[in-house]
């Protein structure tokens, strides 16, 4: 088998080193901007992908030139990854039309799961509770400046949330907490769903309050067999997006897992799946679990599956794909221990949290006992605009959860990145918080969550970097000093020596 | 002798260099500091403890500091140049893009009165939106973007001024 890659960072890396593991070939794909990433000189081969009539930036998002290298490099099966094209099922059809493997859900199932309506019709018709609502997307004049229907007024539960059909990455979805802000979040919705998924239909989904966010990995061999790897909690969320995430999810009642188990086992056969999928479900106060929506594609946090179940899941994939059976019964699976995975996001805590761009100066990634870094950084990477802020995963592994938060910390601590800002300093503070530790948060956890502004340590700290920074700033003045003195002379490097005093 | 002024946030030392004395805010410090790499890695040690740092210069005298987990940014000034810091272009009424990005929506005209923390215009960088909000009321004097158009960080959006 050989193995085209049709994605770039961390999860490039990722299922390379799986490629390897294995003794398959791999392929890795590049844009102009990634010349020099790192997953091009991971790979046995790189090819460069340009794409005609685009920013090269967004060649990852082009299925001819994708097909096109797959073909010249003789590859014969692609892994689309995480973003991307990964959810895209003209794509998956496109590289089974060529003649190759696509390691994901057939087509078709990425399509159904694609249309977020068709997914959730799915769901209940394979048994699964999902939310009340119409299974039909509002019509097109609503949200376009004109009042809403009185009918459709009437039927609309508050809060309620504006949620794209084609939506994905916590994109296209809109809140409104009251009738007057409905018209507005409608539009909003279907503004953001149009220029990020080129397809502006949404629908009304009742907000569930003080939810948590819980998922359940699958793994279908396509034939009607699907294994339940466990599941996850990723409530620790910001604008939509998880940035921490958990396995498995603490609290949880035997009776709650195995009915989340069997739920999604039930889906995953009904759709007769194939490959690795997540069933996403909220678990609501009153401890009843709504359907929300397939992932069928490996997620960034499938990490924290891997470290609790010891299985590599990538190369369960690529094992699949290769037309192998499923190697382990439902009984072989088993789960030991906590595993947590916070995501290193680029951005500047000092502006909001923007995201940042810059050259990673110095690295040094954590290690030690149960602690796992995905990350395609180097010294001297660029961090642009072209692409995701995600820099790094940090994956801390314990015989319990306790264990695996002290374990995140001290990995969190000796994560060194210079050059660009991070959310490093941040996430110690959410994981060192006493209601994440008593696994006391919902999905809104992080809109409330204030660090301590000043901790025990900072002036200590703050003194020695005073030292530090004006002994520095001294030795780089006494140097230019003296390399400028023999050369008094020359007026252009004493104009350049008087102007770095 | 040498006087370094640093701040660190709100907070500022003086720092006071002579030949292998230091003294911080007056008091003498015990304190050597040593590259490792020549490549911004130091070990700064102090009886008999030893710590790690990353500092480099950002620009003349601003320092990254990586030390203990933590991120800091320090100004050195010698101490007889007044730190004088950049006037807030936001604060004028120059409202600049924060970091590069993509402009999705631009929802303000040339000659709009606009209230304080109306939102003017929406960014969009590394899928993260961000609004730009009027600083204070007034009337917009300048649109410097269109929808669809690439921003570099720096460049001036949209210009106001008070009435």
């Amino acid at each position: 088998m050989k193995v085209l890659v049709a994605n770039r960072g961390e999860i490039a890396i990722r299922i390379l080193r799986a490629c390897r593991d294995l003794g398959v070939q791999s392929v890795a794909v590049y844009t102009e901007a990634d010349r020099d990433a790192l997953h091009t000189r991971y790979a046995d081969e790189a090819l460069f992908i340009a794409a005609p009539g685009h920013g090269s930036a967004a060649s990852y998002l082009d299925i001819a030139a994708l097909c096109d290298a797959a073909r010249r490099s003789g590859a014969d099966a692609v892994h689309p990854g995480y973003g991307f094209l990964s959810e895209n099922a003209g794509f998956a059809r496109a590289v089974e039309d060529a003649g190759m493997t696509f390691i994901g859900p057939r087509p078709e199932t990425i399509a159904l799961t694609g249309d977020k309506l068709a997914a959730r019709r799915a769901a209940r018709d394979a048994g699964l509770p999902v939310l009340p609502g119409p299974d039909t997307p509002l019509t097109q004049e609503v949200g376009d400046g004109q009042p809403i229907p009185v009918d459709l007024a009437a039927q609309v539960q508050y809060p309620v949330l504006v949620k794209a059909i084609a939506g994905g990455g916590g994109r296209g979805i809109r809140l409104a907490r009251r009738p007057e802000e409905l018209a507005q979040q409608i539009e909003a919705a279907r503004k953001e769903a149009q220029a990020a998924f080129g397809d502006s239909s949404v629908y009304l989904e009742p907000l569930v309050q003080q939810a948590r966010h819980i998922e359940v990995q699958i793994l279908g061999d396509g034939q009607g067999h699907v294994l339940c790897l466990g599941e996850r909690e990723c409530s620790i969320q910001r604008r939509r997006q998880k940035l921490i995430e958990e396995a498995p999810a603490h609290g949880l009642t035997d009776a709650q897992r195995a009915y989340l188990f069997e739920s999604a086992g039930k889906l995953g056969r009904a759709l007769g799946y194939r490959s690795l999928g997540t069933v996403e479900f909220l678990l609501d106060a009153d401890g009843k679990f709504h359907f929300i929506e397939i992932n069928p594609r490996i997620q960034v946090e499938h990490p924290v599956t891997e470290m609790v179940t010891g299985l590599d899941l990538v190369k369960e994939q690529l094992r699949l794909a290769a037309g192998r059976p499923l190697r382990y019964a439902q009984e072989y699976i088993e789960w030991r221990g906590a595993a947590i995975e916070a995501r290193v996001l680029a951005e500047d805590p000092a502006q909001g949290f923007m995201p940042a761009t810059g050259v990673i100066t110095h690295l040094k990634e954590p290690g030690g006992p149960g602690v796992r870094v995905d990350s395609a950084l180097y010294p001297g990477m660029a961090v642009t605009a072209n692409y995701d802020s995600m820099l790094a995963k940090v994956i801390a592994w314990g015989e319990n959860r306790a264990v695996a938060i002290l374990r995140l910390r001290r990995a969190l601590r000796e994560f060194q990145i210079g050059g660009v800002p991070t959310d490093l300093e941040f996430l110690f503070d959410v994981v060192d918080s006493p209601p994440f530790i008593a696994g006391n948060f919902d999905t809104t956890y992080l809109e409330t969550f204030r660090p301590q502004p000043q901790k025990a340590g900072d002036l200590a700290l703050e003194r020695d970097v005073a030292l530090a920074t004006a002994l520095l700033a001294h030795r780089q003045r006494e140097n230019l000093r003296r390399q400028a003195a023999p050369v008094s002379g020359n007026a252009w490097q004493v104009a350049a020596w008087r102007e770095q005093m | 002798m040498s006087n370094y002024c640093v701040s660190i946030g709100e907070h500022e030392y003086q720092v006071k260099v002579n030949g292998a004395h230091l003294t911080l805010n007056g008091e003498p410090v015990q304190f050597d500091l040593d590259s490792l790499n020549g490549n911004g890695l130091h070990v700064l040690r102090r009886g008999n403890q030893s710590t790690e740092l990353y500092l480099s210069t950002q620009q003349r005298g601003v320092y990254e500091v990586l030390v203990g987990g933590r991120r800091v940014i320090a100004r050195v000034d010698p101490a007889h140049r007044r730190a004088h810091r950049r006037a807030d272009a936001i604060a004028a009424g120059d409202l600049i893009a924060p970091m590069p990005g993509v402009v999705i929506q631009v929802l303000a005209d040339e000659g709009d009165l606009v209230e304080q923390d109306q939102v003017l215009a929406v960014l969009e960088s590394m899928k993260m939106q961000m609004q730009v909000r009027a600083p204070f009321a007034g009337r917009v004097r300048r649109v410097n973007i269109k929808e669809g158009a690439a921003v570099e960080k720096g460049a001036l959006l949209v210009k106001i001024s008070e009435q």
